[in-house]
């Protein structure tokens, strides 16, 4: 029972993964809090050990389909170094809470944006 | 600007995760930069910080192994046909389907946010002080 919903949750987490190249840690997450019963630390460990190899496999379908741009990538990289210091030092300060309705509203705004 | 979202994605990341769906968002709603390459430029943002995260998780014995095979196993396989479809598909459909799965994701969201913050209340008023003294040990 447990090795048939761990195939599922991967078959569903891979697929999104594969489809958006994001979002599948936000399914794999969840579900092996709730159906595996794994405590939060050891869920958010698991998670990204798993969906590590599935980016990588959609990378290659990316890269062969010449979708890469890697004068952004760098870009973006080393701006992603820059934020996860600042994540991780000096937002401290700001609320966790505010932080997350701020997060919200903004999902909720883009995802009916992209519908239109 | 490039460098900025990259910020902003990273900030989000640091702080729970998302990080990679804002990344995306950004670059095609500021930048204009096509569905597509904004996604495969998240597949390249990924990589390095997630082995990073995976080293220092396995040195402290956090994986759990046994579930996380099994999911990767059919990750894969799950990955495979999402990138094919992803492919296939045009723009258009692919930035609705986009547009839906946010929907969800906020869903998802606000359920936990209502969890973590309206319903248990008495556990988080324990949480916010543990939060202050460790604030404080750090000034």
């Amino acid at each position: 029972m447990k090795i048939l919903k761990n195939s599922i949750i991967g078959i569903c987490a891979g697929f999104i993964t594969g489809l958006f190249s994001t979002g599948g840690g936000m399914i794999v997450l969840p579900a092996i809090i709730y159906f595996m019963k794994l405590d939060e630390k050891e869920a958010r460990a698991t998670t990204i050990f798993s969906i590590l190899p599935m980016v990588i496999v959609a990378s290659i379908f990316y890269y062969k389909d010449k979708y890469f741009d890697w004068n952004l990538g760098l870009k973006c990289a080393i701006g992603g170094i820059i934020g996860g210091f600042l994540g991780s030092k000096l937002l401290r300060r700001f609320s966790d809470k505010f932080l997350k309705v701020v997060f919200i509203c903004f999902l909720v705004y883009a995802g009916f944006n992209m519908l239109r | 600007m490039e460098i900025l979202i990259g910020t902003i994605s990273g900030i989000v990341t640091a702080i729970g995760s998302g990080g990679g769906t804002i990344l995306i968002l950004l670059l095609t709603m500021f930048l204009g930069i096509p569905q597509h390459v904004a996604q495969a430029t998240n597949l390249i943002f990924f990589v390095p910080t997630s082995i990073t995260a995976i080293v220092m998780n396995i040195k402290n014995k956090n994986i759990n192994f046994k579930v996380g095979n099994i999911i990767i196993l059919f990750g894969v396989i799950g990955a495979i046909i999402g990138a094919i479809v992803s492919s296939k598909i045009q723009v258009q459909s692919l930035r609705k389907l986009f547009g839906i799965f946010l929907l969800f994701v906020s869903l998802h969201e606000i359920y936990n946010f209502y969890n973590l913050y309206i319903k248990k209340k008495n556990t988080n008023n324990n949480f916010e002080y543990k939060k202050e003294v460790d604030k404080n040990e750090i000034n």
